[in-house]
């Protein structure tokens, strides 16, 4: 059974090979559909990546990237955005290391400049409401 | 045969629905309505103080049920403990009447799949999700149950039919069973799954909850969207388990495209009307 998974792991991560006692038509209908999830999410945890990667940029990064993490799509994001290495996408890792994605505000430290975010209503996006510095 | 530890809670059969904080006003103003809440635990997992306030909220109002999505179950190395460690405190927290979560695995190694992949129903799947049941048990202090989750593909090599593959998991880790019936249907369509042995193999005496929902066709198979009305099959599919006996909780699943509130209590009304006719058949 662990053969069948790993390899199934593989599949949804760019690997090549067959996947145990699965059709391989099976397979890439299941990837296609993991992958559609996954880029949701980190469409919404990072759009201020999104928007200044813009979408088509974002995905094809996206989709060379193993998806990791025990906190889920949270800490890919985290570690996505780490490794653009812009200085939008680092702010976000920031933000979505410093909490959960349904806190109501974040203080993000980058260097000498201290960010205040705030969520003005539920299910709104993080805004800066103060920049220290 | 001993009896399982683990058996469905008695009393009143419960008519719920899949909480959305976007329908709190309404669901409120229909509190009588409605007699249980399942709130999905990664919404809340990070207990910040806003999500405290919001647990205190609905629990002072709704029995509470947990349904979660990331355990990963059948993963054959095991579960992550870090996970189950926050499961373990929102539990605590919130205080449900059980949690949940689906017999699948999302999680190989440290790839996360984004998705449900389905077990091969084997011996050796039965083994690796007891193993890993007993350790959520040990972890998570509230009853567990165990959701059919929709096959997006069939897995070759079977040695159990899909009821008799629910049941086998179910009694060799002790835990409950959240039969889904929509997804039973969309298993109908797209792998040919017999949903009415389904329905007469599972162990009604761990059947905690059962879901309905619907969804749409695409293409030539049916996917499990829970985005649109309970479909007729569906509702056949639970009409046949009510002839057994109605289940401690029945829960609306509708996770997307969102009606207006009244709808949503019209179906629950179905529901309730449908499993009272059926028992009483």
């Amino acid at each position: 059974m662990i053969d069948y998974q790993r390899a199934l792991a593989r599949a949804v991560t760019g690997g090549a090979g067959p996947v145990p006692g699965v059709r391989d038509a099976d397979v890439g209908t299941f990837v296609e559909i993991a992958l559609r999830k996954r880029l949701a999410a980190l469409h919404a945890l990072l759009p201020r990546t999104l928007a200044a990667l813009g979408r088509a940029a974002f995905d094809a990064l996206a989709r060379g990237r193993a998806p990791a993490g025990p906190d889920g799509y949270r800490d890919e994001a985290i570690a996505f955005a780490r490794a653009l290495g812009t200085a939008t996408a680092r702010r976000e890792a920031r933000i979505a290391a410093a909490h959960g994605p349904r806190a109501s505000f974040a203080v993000v430290r980058d260097g000498r400049r201290v960010t205040v975010l705030a969520r003005m209503r539920r299910g709104a996006r993080l805004r800066v409401v103060q920049v220290l510095r | 045969m001993t009896a399982p530890a683990v058996v469905a809670p008695s009393g009143t059969p419960a008519y719920g629905l899949l909480y959305r904080a976007s329908q709190r006003a309404a669901l409120f103003g229909a509190r009588s309505r409605v007699d249980a809440l399942e709130i999905v635990a990664e919404h809340f997992l990070d207990l910040t103080a806003e999500q405290r306030d919001e647990l205190d909220l609905l629990r002072a109002h709704f029995p509470l049920v947990i349904h979660a999505l990331g355990t990963s179950v059948g993963s054959a190395d095991g579960v992550d403990e870090r996970y189950l460690e926050r499961v373990a405190r929102l539990v605590a927290y919130a205080k449900p009447r059980w949690w949940s979560d689906h017999l699948a695995f999302t999680r190989a190694g440290t790839v996360q799949l984004g998705a449900f992949a389905p077990l091969p129903r084997t011996h050796e799947a039965v083994e690796v999700v007891a193993r890993n049941v007993a350790r959520v048990r040990a972890v998570v202090d509230a009853p567990f149950a165990l959701e059919n989750p929709a096959a997006p593909f069939a897995v070759a090599g079977a040695q159990y039919a899909p009821g008799e593959f629910l049941a086998a998991v179910a009694n060799a880790a002790d835990c409950g069973l959240l039969l889904d019936v929509e997804n039973l249907h969309a298993d109908a369509w797209n792998v040919a799954t017999h949903a009415d042995a389904v329905i007469a193999a599972v162990p009604l005496e761990r059947v905690f909850e059962v879901h309905v929902a619907g969804g749409h066709h695409a293409g030539t198979g049916y996917a499990d969207a829970h985005d649109a009305p309970v479909p007729a099959a569906t509702w056949r599919l639970y009409a046949a388990l009510c002839r057994r006996g109605a289940p401690p909780l029945t829960v609306l699943e509708r996770e997307s495209a969102l009606p207006p509130f009244d709808a949503l209590l019209r179906e629950l009304d179905a529901a309730r009307a449908l499993a009272n006719e059926m028992v009483a058949a």
